[in-house]
């Protein structure tokens, strides 16, 4: 079966050329049912995939094809299938599938509906197909695509300024990973002659990368921060956080998929691809587990206090994605990925979830809300369970990721990220609750809306169904009863038998992450539940400094504004005077002589063929003589 | 050479493609002495069978190992790659005409006309001596005067057929000049032989080999519209007929190439170091003049006249790279050369289609023409783009491919210059292959907007093209390297 992976990324594609010919005016029904079961077929190819990975190690591939050759480098193209990413494989395609399918709900009605699913089976193509790419070459053609899909989708309302705005932002700021992430590659390509992943972990084990200029072991470290500088755009990592949330400009199913489920979570997907490399460099691997302990406690201290409830679950993704990376950095290979699959699943419901309460009353600010459980009791109920798993509470898939990332920090003696860890956890389970009680809790602040909301139909609620159930029960994947499931099933293909650390269940840090969950949870019921204690306006006043800190999320856009975009201004002036007044100029004036060459030259076309014989037996003269001169006489 | 062993010659596989194409144009030729009368495309048709029986054992020659008949003629990897795409071209082109004498009143002798000068063409990738080369050579010359021609009422096609018989006559004048001094000082016209003791004629004779070598290429350099042997070019392209304009830039110029390649490696392939860098001084002078010539055109076909002179510079340069390179980076030059030559058959055929279309429905040839395309028929006018991005070497299209390997022999070969050059006439020559991009999607100001709709042959000749352009701009490895392996020379 592996050897037909290549059928995942193909399925999504077709659709996309389908649509693409259909055109604009085809019919929703028709857009809509070619997606979701194209993209179905291609999830049960993965599934198959996944499962034939499992029982036949040997037969991953990379399947690759000759492409190019460059000096006397061969480029290949072609695709592979590890452990890890026949298990991205099925995740992204579940997810994808389930979005596509509440996308014909979300967006029923809205002009460009066929448009909006030409671009998100565009995406889902290149998504799949980043994952399934042997070497970083071929990687980095899908990551740029998947950027360009993010763009086009955020500003899918783009005479919205908002949205047109908040799409130019997310493409430039992940930009700044992107060159990065391709300093990098082409490094490692100018170090080891190839941009295949095994050739270059090989040399790197090897000790065999060096470039004239740099030292082997600073070398790997150089490329791995600059590949992790990459996956810090991608995954909206501090301090290139900022674009995520002003992505939530864009239509919800977008959000879900997009900046939730996949895309975002491909930055973790190539620091865990790479982790060979970054094994290899303990200054890259401290370094990724700061910034992710930095980010998940940073971006959680933000979302408590934000208004719209999307860009609340926004900044909690930024919160977790970072706890993926410290759980990369702290050597708990395992932990990451399991909790990028778990956070796949209930942060993609809790997206969906949001969308469909935002689809029933037509707001996202969350003291719009209120009272909704009335009148939508199972977005009600399947928010809950992502909310709960998101909280970390027992038995929940969340609770299991996101117990064995901080047990793996304080074992590995990162004793500074667990305390990051906890807080954040229990930041987590305010905010989150706090999104609950305000909006499905309490009498409605906005009867109008409240008036006019309902649940969708069966193509949005049986999404939040399926997601819910994963929410709920996907955790068991990797724990005792399943016999670490999903640490045996990464670790088949390693000769070592494992990659990275692990660590044994420990019943009292369990027990404490719960608690510290709960203690969150119980903090939101007395300040938004329906017996409220706390006034939330009292204690903001009361902390204005440090409220304001969090609700203007630490100013880190307007220091960005004021030094990235000032400065930039100031040397766009001086490049602009030099563009306009001298290069310009030069520009000009080659055009000017170009042009009357070219017309002098036309002029040489008498028609004449009496010309056009002269000047070709001159042309043989010219030839002849100055060859007799240079070789010095006929004879 | 007893008559017993004139009967054992590898007949079958050194000239199958050849025979199969005599025979089809003998029968084609009497077939319409026959039938005077009615519709007579379906000669095109049997040709174009023909044509592609000899496609199929022209492939089939791939898996045989090199032999040679009557030590004239042989059978090479070298010689199937550009045999094959002398028969693709043929193909292309007899498509074309199905379309254009359906359309337009033209003397039908075309058919067999055009299928001899494909017998010559193919004599000219395979053949071995002197004579034999220059016999295929003039086969397809004077086919082609008679084809450029062929519009008898039209006063600019006899002119063009005209002026290319002319300047045709004085090329092959040269070129004979040139093959006499090597058979003077050397006493033998077969390559083979020639390539054995090539090391005697130079050390011998260096000046009249220099000569012979220089005649040799400007005489070729007539055939190939170098610099400034082309002024032929814009007139025998804008008179012929549009499907002739195409069979002169493609097939005849593959042909061309194909020949001058072989007949340099063969006889001076001893001295490269002395001679080949001639070649280079005429690439440089026809990208520079081809490309700066062009700019000003806005009739479309004499524009893709020049842009076939700017585009044999190109082809010209790995030519120049034989100076020095080794005998192993051989087979790498070759490939660019064939390389390019594809991707530029199917974009220029395709091109020059378009033009076709588009030129009769709007009756004008005017660059102008191309305005609106994009409202009046998107297919053709997305194809047209493919096309002329190719011409001008954008990245997912063969031209970029085939433009990317020569600038990369250049520097791998140290002649950087003339991949420099290379570069630098290539971003001129944007301006005015974009500036049809620019009219094509520019909204039609004035008047209605009539759609253009293209024949069915037409279209699947259009698809053909820009699947060829395309595949070979994202899978450039299926034809990347025919040569690996030995034997790719006889």
């Amino acid at each position: 079966m592996v050897e037909y992976a290549w059928l995942v990324p193909l399925l999504p594609l077709v659709a996309y050329v389908f649509l693409l010919v259909l055109g604009r005016r085809a019919p929703e029904g028709i857009v809509a049912g070619v997606s979701v079961v194209l993209t179905f077929i291609a999830f049960l190819v993965s599934a198959l995939v996944f499962r034939s990975v499992g029982q036949n190690p040997d037969l991953t591939g990379p399947y690759v094809f000759h492409w190019l050759t460059v000096g006397s480098k061969s480029l290949t193209v072609g695709f592979e299938v590890t452990h890890l990413n026949a298990l991205m494989l099925v995740v992204v395609s579940l997810v994808s599938t389930l979005v596509l399918l509440f996308s014909k709900g979300y967006m029923h009605g809205d002009d460009r509906f066929p448009v909006f699913y030409q671009y998100l089976n565009l995406f889902v193509f290149s998504m799949l197909a980043l994952v399934i790419s042997p070497n970083l070459l071929q990687l980095y053609i899908f990551w740029e695509m998947v950027g360009l899909c993010s763009y086009l989708l955020v500003g899918f309302w783009y005479f919205k300024p908002e949205a047109a705005l908040a799409a130019k932002k997310s493409f430039i700021v992940t930009r700044i990973g992107d060159v990065g992430l391709f300093v990098g590659i082409i490094l490692l390509f100018l170090a080891s002659g190839s941009f295949d992943y095994s050739t270059i972990f090989t040399a790197a084990a090897a000790g065999k990368l060096s470039l004239g200029w740099i030292s082997g072991s600073g070398l790997v470290t150089l490329a791995a921060i600059l590949i992790f500088v990459g996956a810090v755009g991608k995954s909206a990592q501090f301090p290139l956080h900022v674009w995520l949330p002003d992505a939530m400009e864009g239509p919800t199913p977008v959000s879900a998929l997009i900046h939730a489920a996949t895309m975002v979570a491909a930055g973790v997907y190539l620091v865990a691809r790479c982790y060979p490399l970054f094994q290899l460099s303990p200054a890259a691997l401290s370094t990724v587990a700061w910034i992710g302990g930095i980010t998940a406690l940073l971006a959680a201290l933000i979302a408590l206090t934000q208004r719209d409830i999307k860009r609340v679950i926004a900044y909690s993704t930024i919160s977790q994605l970072g706890y993926m990376m410290m759980a990369l950095g702290v050597g708990a290979y395992a932990y990451g990925v399991f909790h990028l699959m778990t956070h796949a699943f209930f942060k993609a419901l809790l997206f969906l979830a949001a969308g469909s309460v935002i689809h029933a009353v037509d707001t996202q600010d969350l003291f719009e809300m209120g009272g909704l459980y009335r009148k939508m009791k199972l977005t009600a109920w399947t928010f809950l369970a992502g909310a709960l798993a998101l909280a970390g509470i027992v038995p929940f898939a969340g609770f299991w990721s996101k117990d064995d990332i901080l047990a793996a920090a304080l074992e590995s003696g990162h004793t500074v990220l667990y305390a990051f860890g906890l807080i954040a956890a229990f930041c987590t389970a305010f905010y989150i609750f706090r999104v609950y009680f305000l909006t499905f809790t309490g009498e409605p602040r906005d009867p109008e809306r409240y008036e006019h909301a309902h649940e969708g139909s069966w193509v949005m609620t049986l999404p939040l169904v399926v997601l819910a159930v994963l929410a709920t029960i996907g955790g068991f994947f990797n724990t005792p009863w399943s016999g670490y499931g999903l640490e045996r099933y990464l670790f088949a293909d390693s000769p070592q038998g494992s990659i990275g650390v692990t660590t044994p269940e420990n019943v009292g840090l369990m027990a404490l992450s719960v608690v510290v969950g709960l203690l969150g949870i119980g903090l939101a019921a007395l300040m938004y539940g329906r017996r409220r204690r706390i006034e939330p306006e009292k204690l903001a006043r009361g902390a204005s400094f440090l409220y304001q800190l969090s609700y203007r999320k630490f100013y880190l856009d307007e220091i960005y504004y004021f030094v990235v975009v000032a400065t930039g201004k100031a040397i766009a002036a001086v490049v602009d005077f030099v563009d306009r007044y001298i290069i310009d100029g030069i520009v000009r004036l080659v055009g000017w002589v170009v042009g009357l060459v070219g017309t002098g030259l036309r002029y040489t076309q008498t028609g004449q063929v009496q010309a056009y014989t002269a000047v070709a037996a001159f042309g043989v003269l010219i030839l002849v003589a100055w060859a007799m001169w240079s070789i010095g006489g006929v004879l | 050479m007893p008559t017993t062993d004139m009967l054992h010659q590898p007949y079958a596989s050194t000239m199958g493609p050849l025979i199969i194409v005599t025979v089809t144009a003998f029968v084609v030729m009497i077939l319409e002495f026959l039938f005077r009368r009615g519709d007579r495309r379906w000669l095109a048709g049997i040709s174009l069978v023909g044509v592609a029986l000899a496609l199929a054992a022209a492939l089939w020659n791939f898996h045989h190992d090199p032999a040679i008949a009557l030590n004239t003629v042989v059978v090479d990897a070298y010689g199937s790659v550009f045999s094959v795409l002398i028969l693709i071209s043929a193909l292309l082109v007899l498509l074309f005409t199905l379309d254009y004498s359906g359309g337009t009143k033209v003397a039908s002798e075309h058919t067999y006309l055009i299928l001899f000068a494909v017998v010559g063409a193919l004599a000219m990738a395979t053949a071995v001596d002197l004579v034999t080369l220059y016999v295929g050579l003039e086969l397809l010359s004077v086919a082609s005067y008679v084809l450029v021609a062929l519009r008898r009422h039209s006063a600019r096609s006899l002119e063009g057929g005209a002026k290319y018989l002319l300047m045709g006559a004085v090329g092959s004048a040269v070129l004979l000049y040139g093959m006499s001094f090597v058979y003077g000082i050397s006493g033998t016209t077969n390559l083979i032989e020639l390539g054995s003791n090539g090391f005697t004629m130079y050390n011998n004779y260096p000046a009249i080999t220099v000569l012979a070598f220089l005649l040799m290429l400007a005489g070729m350099g007539f055939k190939l519209s170098l610099v400034p042997f082309h002024m032929w070019t814009p007139d025998a392209y804008d008179g012929a007929p549009a499907p002739i304009s195409a069979f002169l830039a493609t097939l005849s110029k593959a042909a061309s190439f194909g020949m001058l390649l072989r007949m340099l490696l063969f006889a001076f392939n001893a001295a490269a170091t002395q001679l080949f860098w001639w070649a280079g001084v005429l690439a440089a002078v026809t990208m520079v003049v081809g490309n700066l010539i062009a700019l000003p055109q806005r009739n479309m076909k004499r524009l893709l006249a020049f842009s076939s002179v700017a585009q044999a510079g190109y082809i010209l340069v790995p030519f120049a790279l034989i100076q020095t390179s080794h005998f192993n980076d051989w087979p790498g030059l070759f490939d660019s050369v064939s390389f390019y030559l594809y991707a530029y058959t199917f974009m220029t055929v395709g091109a020059f289609a378009i033009v076709y279309v588009v030129s009769r429905a709007r009756r004008s040839i005017d660059s102008d023409a191309l305005i609106g395309l994009y409202q009046r028929s998107p297919w053709l006018a997305a194809a047209l783009t493919v096309f002329v991005l190719g011409l001008a070497g954008m990245p997912l299209t063969g031209g970029f491919i085939g433009k990317f390997y020569i600038f990369t022999d250049t520097i791998h070969l140290h002649r950087a210059w003339l991949g420099v050059l290379l570069f630098v006439t290539s971003v001129a020559s944007f301006y005015y292959y974009l500036g049809w991009v620019r009219k094509i999607f520019q909204r039609e100001p004035v008047g209605d907007i009539q759609p253009i709709r293209a024949s069915g042959t037409m279209n699947v000749l259009v698809g053909l093209c820009v699947l060829g352009t395309v595949v070979l701009g994202v899978v450039p490895a299926v034809l990347l390297h025919p040569l690996q392996g030995s034997g790719w020379l006889y």
